[in-house]
């Protein structure tokens, strides 16, 4: 639905937004998935397309007590990287002190990104209040590779290539806590409103990043690792403090309508070298979805063995660059397939997304996503009263 | 700018944004570590030996004589008759003459008075010559070969020696008969004659009346002695290099490694500029053209012997539109900042040793916006310290 699902529990499907609600698990759940993205991105000179395919998480949900107490194993990409950035320069002699012009391009690519591993307990402390807390590991490498031609106009005049890989590995803990409360009967009787929200506090991660490089010395090519006397070695990088809170109403079991902020304070993020970027600022984002789940009504209909989703979501980034906010906005629409046997399902979702501007030189992306994952629900380790 | 560029929110997240990571960089330093040096560099067994005498206005008086020795044995030339003629065949090569090309070059051939090998002998060896002239006023204007015919008396003494017994004859020649030397007798130029195993070259030729062939005689060693004087003050921004090597430049490469960017060399070159304009000579007056230099490595221990062991493996030729040399020295850069190369210091040698004497004049440090210079081109990450 475009939302993270903060205020949106389902007894069917796990979920990472809220450690609160993993109290009033009952079935046994599972999910994992991959996410393939589409991007086309246009600035006032040229325009190129990328693609990529992620995994996205991977999350075993266990009712320790049923509908009391929950235990979730989650791995998840927390942030993800994927970037390649070509630059051509042509430099006439007078600016490359040589005899002759020289051009070069520098290609700088990137991939990577921070995963969090997280072991999270969630108590049903109240008959229609849970809350939940989860530490977890964040780890995980950032990779750039940078590649430097050079293509001199003067026969006699030869340049090296440059290309080095430079590699920050990142380690740290992460704490997160979360409250989920839901009032049925409302407004009728099958209504629901529920609230959730969860706090990650700021992760402190240490970083090492070092630079590796191929030199040609004489007939063969070594690999030397880089010294620098400021920009490598060990670092401090502060991630920042995020909240979520959003409502859910369910006019009925099958039918619902929710939204969510999100609230990310940028501002205090330091970088590697622990300088705060002047690029970055807090982000904020709200978004709006509905579901409807037909077989919550036990209707023996064909499309009721689907569940729907459809959802909006405005994100004001966390990037300012060139007076202008890095925003992006995203509808997407999703169709589940019910097993046959049980409540586990397989999920695609559809989006489409505008992200930046072309104003100030900068870049606009069109944005097209496909998510599909495969949820796994079952009552497990379950003793019938009867047999 | 092409930008390709997908990123998962918020993926700029323990790196710098994207965009603005790398950059090339061109600095300019001035090499202020640039000395000069002598070496005392082997003149003979080259593909050409010169003699002769000009008065250069900028580099000084220069004087080169040639030592000449036939040999014996070659067996075209087995026998000398008594009623023979022997002509010495000097092969010039005018495009290297080094002087005024208006005034015939005039030479005594003297002998030398002791022992020598062409190995051995480098341009301020000191070669006795006796007092012994063979053959005087021999002239060379700008013809390419010139033939001399030695004197009656020279040509029975040699002989005797090529007619002696085969057995010791070798032995005999090589311990009493030195050779002679081309020694000039008027300021004029300075020639080079060449010398080419097999081809036009310079050596002797046999004329046996009885024999209708002209047998010839090969030049067993060759060599060149150079002299100079009276060298003219040079203003403070310039110095002078030869190619014998009296002089030549010694300079240190300020390589570091501390940064990132100074590691990442895409190119390392040296520039150095000719005085272009300081080396104008009269008309009708030239030098043999420039060839350049070549750079080796300084080995404090092997002085000078092994200098052409330890090339920098670079030379450079001059740039024929601002009268630059250029040199990569991106290899040697690499070696001394992965490889720890001891060899930090580097000498510069007009090109080539070849028994020709080539001058050159360069700015140095001295010299304002034409000093020697090191052009670096780096490539600097935005993430590091430089």
């Amino acid at each position: 639905m475009g939302m993270s699902g903060v205020a949106l529990y389902d007894d069917y499907v796990p979920g990472l937004a809220n450690p609160a609600y993993w109290g009033n698990t009952v079935y046994t759940t599972a999910t994992g998935g991959v996410y393939f993205q589409n991007y086309d991105a246009r600035d006032n000179t040229g325009h190129a397309k990328n693609s990529l395919i992620s995994a996205t998480q991977f999350q075993l949900v266990l009712p320790l007590k049923r509908n009391r107490v929950g235990l979730s194993l989650s791995l998840a990409p927390l942030t993800r990287s994927n970037f390649k950035v070509v630059e051509q320069t042509i430099l006439p002699p007078s600016l490359n002190n040589g005899s002759d012009t020289l051009a070069y391009s520098i290609q700088n690519q990137g991939d990577g990104g921070l995963n969090r591993l997280e072991l999270g307990i969630g108590v049903r402390i109240y008959k229609n209040i849970s809350i939940g807390y989860a530490p977890s590991l964040i780890y995980g490498p950032l990779q750039n590779n940078l590649k430097v031609h050079f293509t001199s106009f003067d026969p006699n005049t030869t340049y090296n290539d440059i290309t080095y890989d430079q590699t920050t590995t990142n380690v740290g803990f992460g704490n997160r806590f979360g409250i989920y409360g839901t009032q049925r009967k409302l407004f009728g009787k099958k209504d629901a409103l529920s609230f959730g929200a969860s706090v990650s506090l700021p992760i402190n991660l240490k970083s090492e990043r070092y630079i590796e490089s191929d030199r040609a010395l004489g007939q063969s090519i070594k690999t030397f690792r880089l010294k620098d006397t400021g920009a490598f070695g060990d670092g401090d990088i502060r991630f920042p403090m995020e909240v979520l809170a959003g409502l859910q109403y369910e006019f009925t079991p099958a039918v619902g309508v929710g939204t969510e902020l999100l609230y990310q304070n940028w501002s205090d993020y330091t970088n590697f070298s622990g300088n705060h970027e002047a690029y970055m600022t807090d982000r904020y984002k709200i978004a709006l979805g509905a579901r409807y789940r037909p077989f919550m009504k036990r209707a023996d209909t064909f499309l009721s063995h689907f569940k729907y989703r459809i959802g909006a979501s405005y994100d004001s980034g966390y990037l300012k660059l060139n007076g202008h906010q890095i925003e992006t906005f995203k509808l997407s629409a999703g169709l589940g397939i019910l097993s046959p046997r049980n409540r586990s399902s397989v999920d695609i979702s559809l989006e489409y997304g505008i992200r930046g501007t072309r104003s100030q030189n900068l870049v606009k992306e069109n944005i097209w996503g496909l998510r599909l994952s495969i949820n796994l629900a079952e009552l497990m380790f379950y003793r019938p009263k009867l047999q | 700018m092409l930008l390709l560029a997908g990123c998962e929110d918020p993926g700029v997240v323990g790196n710098e944004f994207v965009g603005n990571d790398a950059s090339v960089v061109i600095d300019t330093l001035k090499v202020t570590d640039f000395d000069t040096t002598s070496f005392q560099a082997y003149s003979g067994g080259y593909s050409y030996f010169s003699a002769g005498q000009y008065s250069d206005p900028v580099f000084g008086d220069v004087e080169a004589i040639g030592l000449i020795r036939p040999t014996i044995l070659n067996q075209v030339a087995d026998t000398v008759e008594a009623d023979a003629k022997v002509y010495l065949s000097l092969i010039t090569d005018p495009a290297n003459v080094y002087g005024d090309t208006t005034v015939t070059s005039t030479f005594d051939l003297v002998e030398i008075d002791a022992p020598w090998r062409q190995n051995e002998v480098k341009y301020d060896s000191d070669i006795p010559l006796s007092s012994n002239v063979i053959l005087s006023d021999i002239s060379i204007g700008m013809d390419d070969s010139v033939a001399v015919e030695l004197p009656d008396s020279w040509v029975q003494k040699y002989r005797d020696y090529v007619n002696g017994v085969d057995s010791l004859k070798n032995e005999v020649y090589k311990s009493e008969y030195f050779g002679f030397a081309l020694v000039p007798t008027n300021s004029s130029k300075i020639i080079a004659f060449k010398y080419a195993p097999g081809g036009s070259s310079t050596r002797l030729y046999v004329d046996n009346p009885a024999d209708t062939t002209i047998r010839y005689q090969v030049i067993r060693d060759h060599a060149t002695l150079v002299s100079r004087q009276n060298e003219p003050a040079l203003g403070d921004s310039l110095s002078a290099f030869y190619s014998t090597q009296s002089r030549v430049f010694d300079l240190g490469i300020p390589i570091s490694g501390d940064s990132l960017g100074s590691q990442n060399l895409a190119r390392v070159e040296l520039v150095l500029r000719r005085a272009e304009e300081q080396m104008t000579l009269p008309e009708n007056n030239v030098r043999p053209p420039s060839t350049g230099y070549n750079l080796y490595y300084l080995n404090p221990d092997d002085i000078p012997f092994t200098l052409y062991s330890y090339s920098v493996g670079n030379a450079a030729n001059v740039d024929s539109t601002d009268f630059s040399f250029r040199f990569n020295l991106t290899a040697h850069a690499n070696s001394v900042l992965f490889e720890g190369s001891p060899n930090t210091r580097i000498i510069g040698v007009v090109k080539n040793n070849n028994g020709l004497v080539h001058s050159e004049l360069l700015y140095n440090t001295q010299a304002a916006l034409k000093e020697p210079k090191i052009l670096l081109t780096t490539v600097k990450s935005g993430n590091t310290s430089n």
